[in-house]
């Protein structure tokens, strides 16, 4: 039966593939040319075609157990050590095409391996922090109720100048002890599953070591600033810092 | 690897929702000299799609 490799991303030479079961459940192989190896395991052409491929990831449970397989194996590369993650599908037809695209991107991996040496990823997400509304008394008349409407529309837009204002400021803040830093588009409500409004998805670039000390000023900040509550995700492999290094 | 890595391995179950949007944002790639590429297809809203659908359906 034909095979594809499925690639998850690159190491060093000399860090090997992890000991983990892949996409599908198969072993992981390193496919190296020179200090670069490739991360990468086999799969049914028949299945990862582009049609199949296309039809599979409309389906939710496909496209779920695919992500968590190919970050299993890149979670478990960065326990080993460093690893410039690949997006997900990206696919080979042969280990040939993958020595090839590791010779054609050498100088962008490496740059990118370098980046990223000793660091992982932390995610932050700010979400708006609902305020205690006083509870008003019923308006005596139709020109105090529309007053208070006026007053309550005013303090909204105060409130999000606010929110975008303290939501820079985290952004800023961690930015500044981070070696790297990004802000991604804002999750949608119905993908977050919260009901407030998220004001940030930052992603920051920290070394290893200083992971606790990062991780105990997002708590600080989500003291601190009392229009935020934050939220912290990671250690992730470095998948939004690597851009410019992909196939 | 340092004992801080240790203490602060993965908080909590890993979200779907965050990992795909690390995973989505840039698209699929098929790279290489290959024959297959779904370059073309809009995956992230092929994916958010599912995904909202998904998250309706446990509502």
């Amino acid at each position: 039966m034909a095979e594809l490799l499925w690639t998850y991303g690159v190491v060093p030479a000399g860090l090997g593939a992890p000991a983990i079961a892949g996409i599908e459940d198969t072993p992981v192989t390193a496919v190296c040319d020179g200090e670069l190896c490739a991360l990468a395991g086999s799969v049914p052409a028949a299945r990862f075609s582009r049609a199949e491929l296309e039809r599979a990831l409309e389906d939710m449970d496909t496209l779920a157990a695919l992500a968590r397989a190919h970050d299993r194996v890149l979670e478990a590369a960065l326990e080993a050590g460093d690893v410039v993650p690949f997006p997900l599908c990206t696919i080979f037809e042969s280990a040939e095409a993958i020595e090839a695209m590791l010779a054609a991107r050498h100088d962008a991996l490496s740059a990118a391996l370098a980046r990223v040496h000793g660091m992982s990823e932390w995610g932050v997400k700010a979400f708006v922090r609902p305020r205690e509304t006083v509870p008003a008394g019923r308006p005596s008349s139709g020109a105090e109720y529309l007053a208070r409407r006026q007053a309550d529309r005013d303090r909204a837009t105060v409130d999000a100048e606010q929110v975008e204002f303290a939501a820079a400021r985290a952004h800023a803040e961690l930015a500044e002890h981070a070696r790297a830093a990004v802000m991604s588009r804002l999750q949608d409500k119905r993908l977050s599953r919260r009901d407030a409004e998220m004001v940030l998805n930052g992603a920051y670039l920290v070394p290893r070591e200083d992971a606790a000390a990062f991780a105990a000023r997002v708590d600080a900040l989500d003291e601190r600033i009392s229009e935020l509550a934050l939220e912290l995700t990671g250690p992730w492999p470095p998948y939004r810092f690597v851009a410019e290094a992909h196939p | 690897m340092t004992v801080a890595s240790h203490d602060i391995a993965r908080r909590r179950e890993v979200a779907l929702v965050d990992l795909l949007d690390r995973l989505l944002a840039g698209g699929v790639v098929i790279g290489g000299d290959i024959t297959l590429s779904i370059a073309d297809v809009d995956l992230v809203y092929v994916s958010l799609r599912a995904l909202i659908t998904s998250v309706e359906g446990i509502r």
